[in-house]
């Protein structure tokens, strides 16, 4: 699984960050703000007065507003519009959404190799868009909707104070939404747990029994559309399992004995939420120096992974931080247990091979405690196969961790805590034995798996994601329906959520790392049929005319895309669907982001509300 | 504006919709399976000519077409959207996402035939590679034939997708360096053999057998040409007259076949026995009718001799109206090359330079003395007649040189003495002691590995001898490694290849194939040259020589 390098950075030092943008986006508002209404002001009134008059409003903000909140009045507001919502049919989304359901065996691939990705990514993908889409409709239209018929009346000439209203709409539209949040999430499990819920057969007649080992082997019968390969000991006695199958489409089946016959448990290893402990990683180049360029690219377009070199002494280094006997002693005293390590490698080959073989690496497990002789630092390697677009676990038990005697050179065995961590802290180092052929890694494919979490815990996580996403769509909704009319509320809104979404592909556009040029350059291209990758062939005057236009749009929507929350860091399906825990520090981040982004826009809502003349 | 004329503008309007609704009738009115063979609207009818009706292309989905409804006109948008989206998910490795897309797409347009032939390959052949584990290898490849078997079912008119399944079946299956794995994969993928059955193909049949009785990949494919052919008889979408390539896949899948078992160590009836069925698939192929591009005609592969000794019988009528007319004319031509043409022609082919090749070939074509310029150059009372032998000549001649074109296009006459080569019980012997004497090579017993290798040699020549036009890299591929071996193996007893090797042949045609190889002059990085900074680029100079 992809995992963004931002993940890494703990909430503190993410919140130290963004502190900075959080308080320039509060002060480009209250700017805004204050000079519009100035402005407005100014051209009603004279300078003078409109000092005053803005000056009043803030204060009045401040010490009067703010502080005489009602929660009842609030609530009351939040009453009517859940009223308006239910009135406005919105429950129809929830229909939407199950008649999509119903008909997703049409149009998902059933044969995919891993069909709970493809399934948990389609429904939470439906439900975000579903909702944010009924969010922003609902949103927009409220207000204006409320001012062109009148009906503000009845609530403007009570003592509703402006925040009250706007954050009346917010959780009244935000708790019809988190219901049918809620709904679509219960559907969605039950439909992602039943569509992948199936057995197979065994043909007790097909096993191929090795009479020496009592070990069987064969296929299962093809169920939704796989079968698996197994493997049966008859020896085994007692109602525990005596067989397991190979993964296929992502699971693998238990095998149990009934009788004379085999059956199958339920499927296995598809929904899972795998907790990883991450480490640092850095690279050595071929002559095992420190590399400052990272790994090497064997010519990949995608730079994620970065590969080390065979048989050399190319190195890629993790460094796990924190570590205590604690997480992986099994028995007492500490000198039984197991160190467990996820490995997601991927392989590339300059040279056939052994076609059949995999390719072979080596671990050594590291002091990072520079000040020991090199000799003492170091563990004899680890032999390991690679497997890739896998996860794969490699359990080194404590009696295998061993280092070589340089006087002797016998392996004697070492104490893992003793002699290799320092201060909790310890290097694994990873290594390609074959030559010629490449191991590539990103820094979340080595990782310290720690106890799993719970597969429904992770799928609830994902989407509070997606109700916090809810909340800042509903927010901006009902910002914009303050002071513009329905649709232009609502094209706004839209605006800053592919803002939001696209700010990454307006960096690329403008960095040239996603090649063809801006807006402009990119139409003329498109109408005269010239490459992306070719340079525009409009002379040198118009070409630089165009290319300064297309900068001075992008730096432009740049700036705006910043202002935007940043959508995609909300969405966690893939995290959900590859079977990863949420980190609570990501949540951590995103409450704070919508929070942020929430308080905000009620100021800027506040604001505008009460500088509007609506019952005028 | 009064009631009136609010009244009068309601009126034209609705008069206006019901003229136009006559023009929308007469262009959009449905196809009907009505018995009187309502043939529809001015479009339906379009389409039912140029064959774009989905009823004419193929199977109708109802997922398809509630997915192109669905997207409200906007498809092409959907379409370049999911485009995009494939290729940044292939660019990302997640290829769950990619096939999953891939068949979005597919959805929304399935009767775009190019879709199904690209994104086939590019599972079958790109994105497999990506894999390291050749098990995972096969799993993709077999995604893009299965992709490909599909598109075949909604253009189940397009003979090319039809033949496309075989060829991947066959040269990705049975030509891939993982060939012996993905084949031994093949033959047990009993879910796939039974998506190929659900697809008409009738796997339980001796027809694909292979010599565990399994199905064999080479052995499908053939099936899948028959298919191919089957379909071309009735449509011809997308042949584009070009027939032949239709009807050489299927003897050729059975060649392949026949090759991959000796390639497999069944030197035995087995490997005789499909080189058999191969050369009657060939004969089958020259008996075939084959529309030829050259004369607008139908021609047989096997009538090559036929036409041409129809030609030589007119030639001689030709000449014995005017015995020296041909020799004048030569002669004359020849008077009026240039000096360095004639030069040229003098010297031995391989001698030759480019230039002189050019030369010759301008000098080849100066000479050329049709049987029209024949005719046209007989006395005057002989004229008529000798003309109307020679219009009759030149179409004897135009068939002959279509028929030897087409067996030169597919190799024909070479395949045709392979296998009549292959099913010699010396060839099989000869095959069998290359390799005895391989693996006493590779088990290190050099004396009784030279012995055997020495006896193959001896019937390898006996065959050739009969045989001289199957001195090519084709024969040759899986010989090479063996003399590889035994050049190594005469250096273990400080000898060289003897004078006169009895395959030297081969050896010089492999020579001449390879090229001398270039002095290595790129600089490897080095503790000294850490950033792998190149040397000169690499000279080029070698490939004029080949």
């Amino acid at each position: 699984m992809v995992v963004d390098p931002s993940e890494f950075i703990s909430y503190g030092e993410w919140l130290a960050n963004a502190l900075g943008g959080f308080v320039v986006l509060a002060l480009v508002i209250f700017v805004a703000w204050t000079v519009i209404a100035f402005a407005l002001t100014a051209i009603r009134n004279t300078p003078g007065q409109a000092v005053s008059i803005v000056g009043g409003g803030l204060k009045r903000a401040i010490f009067e507003d703010f502080p005489r909140s009602s929660l009842q009045r609030t609530i009351g507001m939040s009453r009517l519009a859940i009223q308006e919502a239910i009135r406005n049919k919105v429950l129809i989304i929830f229909a939407l959404f199950v008649v999509l359901l119903l008909f997703a065996g049409w149009f998902l691939d059933v044969q995919n190799d891993h069909p709970a990705r493809l399934y948990l990514g389609f429904v939470i993908s439906t439900s975000t868009y579903l909702l944010l889409a009924l969010a922003m409709f609902v949103s927009s239209f409220s207000l204006p909707n409320d001012i062109k018929n009148k009906t503000i009346y009845t609530i403007t000439t009570k003592p509703v104070r402006a925040h009250e209203i706007f954050l009346g709409r917010v959780l009244g539209f935000g708790a019809v939404g988190t219901v049918l949040l809620l709904l679509m999430g219960i559907v969605s499990y039950v439909f992602v747990v039943r569509g992948l819920d199936h057995s197979h057969t065994i043909d007790t007649a097909s096993i191929e029994w090795d009479e020496e080992t009592g070990l069987g082997t064969g296929f299962t019968s093809v169920d939704s559309h796989h079968r698996h390969d197994f493997l049966i000991n008859r020896n085994l006695e007692g109602e525990g399992p005596v067989g397991v199958t190979e993964v296929a489409q992502g699971h693998s089946h238990t095998i149990f004995r009934d009788g004379e016959n085999y059956v199958l448990g339920p499927p296995t290893g598809d929904l899972l939420a795998r907790v990883p402990v991450y480490g640092s990683l850095r690279f050595l180049d071929r002559y095992g120096r420190e590399s400052e360029d990272g790994g090497i690219n064997p010519g990949k377009e995608w730079t994620y992974r970065e590969y080390i070199e065979g048989n050399t002494l190319s190195t890629a280094i993790w460094t796990f931080e924190d570590l205590s006997p604690e997480m992986f002693s099994t028995g007492p005293g500490g000198d039984e247990g197991v160190l467990p390590l996820e490995l997601n490698l991927r392989v590339f080959r300059t040279t056939k091979g052994d076609i059949e073989g995999k390719v072979r690496g080596e671990i050594l497990l590291v002091n990072p405690d520079k000040a020991l002789p090199v000799r003492e630092r170091y563990s004899a390697p680890i032999p390991f196969e690679a497997e890739e677009f896998q996860t794969f676990q490699i359990n080194i038990d404590y009696n295998d961790i061993r280092k070589q005697n340089p006087d002797t050179a016998e392996l004697e065995k070492v104490n893992l805590f003793q002699d290799l961590v320092t201060k909790g802290s310890l290097e694994v180092h990873v290594r390609c034995r074959d030559h010629a052929q490449f191991f590539g890694m990103a820094q979340a494919d080595v990782y310290i798996p720690a106890p799993e979490g719970s597969f429904e815990m992770n799928f609830f996580k994902c989407y509070l994601g997606i109700w916090m996403q809810l909340v800042l769509v509903t927010s901006f909704g009902v910002f914009f329906s303050t002071f513009l009319n329905g649709i232009v509320a609502m094209v706004a809104t839209l605006s800053i959520v592919v803002m939001g979404i696209s700010s990454g592909f307006i960096g690329e556009v403008q960095s040239g790392e996603n090649p063809g040029g801006g807006p402009i350059e990119s139409l003329i291209r498109n109408i005269t049929q010239q490459g992306a990758t070719v340079e525009l062939d409009m002379g040198e005057t118009a070409t630089s005319v165009i290319q300064a236009l297309d900068s001075l749009y992008l730096d432009t929507m740049e700036s705006v895309a910043n202002l935007a929350p940043d959508f995609p860091q909300f969405n966690m399906a893939s995290k959900v669907a590859y079977g990863y825990d949420i980190h609570l520090e990501l949540i951590l981040k995103q409450i704070t982001t919508t929070l942020v982004y929430f308080t905000v826009l009620l100021f800027a809502g506040y604001f505008v509300i009460s500088s509007r003349e609506i019952a005028a | 504006m009064n009631l009136e004329t609010s009244f009068k503008r309601k009126v034209s309007y609705i008069t206006g919709i019901v003229l136009l609704l006559f023009p929308l009738f007469y262009l959009g009115q449905p196809a009907t399976s009505d018995t009187d063979g309502g043939r529809g609207g001015k479009l339906a009818q379009l389409r039912a000519e140029n064959y774009l009706a989905q009823s004419n292309l193929g199977e109708i989905d109802p997922v398809s077409s509630t997915m192109q409804l669905a997207t409200l006109g906007l498809r092409p948008i959907a379409v370049i959207v999911l485009w995009q989206k494939a290729t940044r998910f292939q660019k990302m490795e997640d290829y769950d996402n990619v096939t999953a897309t891939v068949n979005q797409i597919a959805k929304l347009q399935p009767n775009f035939v190019q879709i199904w032939k690209f994104q086939a390959h590019n599972l079958a052949y790109n994105i497999s590679v990506d894999f390291d584990n050749y098990r995972h290898r096969y799993q993709w490849v077999r995604r893009g034939i299965d992709f490909l078997m599909e598109g075949t079912k909604y253009n189940s008119q397009n003979a090319k997708l039809v033949q496309a399944v075989g060829d991947y079946t066959g040269s990705k299956i049975g030509g891939s360096d993982e060939k012996r794995q993905f084949r031994r994969l093949f033959s047990v993928d009993e879910p796939f053999h039974q998506r190929m059955e659900n697809y008409g193909l009738e796997m339980d049949s001796q027809l694909v057998a292979g010599v565990d009785g399994n199905p064999d990949n080479w052995k499908v494919a053939n099936r899948w040409f028959q298919k191919s052919e089957d379909v071309a008889k009735f449509s011809d979408v997308g042949i584009s007259d070009d027939w032949l390539r239709i009807y050489e896949r299927k003897p050729q899948a059975l060649i392949y076949y026949a090759i991959a078992l000796e390639d497999e160590g069944y030197l035995d009836t087995n490997a005789q026995q499909a080189f058999a069925t191969a050369h009657a698939g060939l004969v089958e192929l020259g008996t075939l009718d084959i529309l030829s591009k050259f004369t607008g005609s139908t021609l047989r592969l096997n009538q090559g001799d036929e036409f041409q000794q129809k030609l030589e019988q007119l030639r001689r009528d030709l000449d014995a109206l005017g015995p020296d007319v041909r020799e004048n004319l030569r002669n004359q031509r020849h008077e009026q090359l240039t000096h360095p043409q004639k030069e040229a022609l003098k010297l031995a082919a391989d001698l030759r330079t480019e230039y002189h090749d050019r030369l010759v070939m301008e000098a080849n074509e100066a000479l050329f003395v049709s049987e029209t310029d024949v005719a046209e150059a007989m006395p005057e009372s002989v004229k008529e007649q000798a003309l109307s032998i020679a219009a009759k000549a030149e179409v004897e001649a135009m068939k002959a040189d279509a028929v030897n074109y087409m067996r030169s296009m597919i190799n024909y006459d070479y395949w045709l003495r392979r296998c009549e080569m292959e099913q010699l019980d010396l060839a099989i012997n000869a095959r069998k002691t290359t390799a005895v004497a391989d693996e006493l090579f590779v088990a290190a017993r050099l004396e009784p590995a030279r012995q055997e290798y020495e006896k193959a040699w001896s019937m390898w020549t006996d065959i050739f001898e009969k045989y001289p036009s199957m001195i090519t890299k084709d024969t040759g591929h899986n010989l090479m490694p063996s003399i590889a071996n035994y050049v190594e193996l005469l250096s273990q007893f400080d000898e060289e290849v003897p004078e006169g090797f009895a395959l030297q042949a081969l050896v010089d045609l492999a020579e001449t194939e390879l090229g001398a190889t270039p002095e290595p002059n790129i600089q490897f990085p080095s503790p000294a040259n850490p950033d792998r900074i190149k040397g000169e680029v690499p000279s080029t100079d070698y490939l004029k020589n080949r």
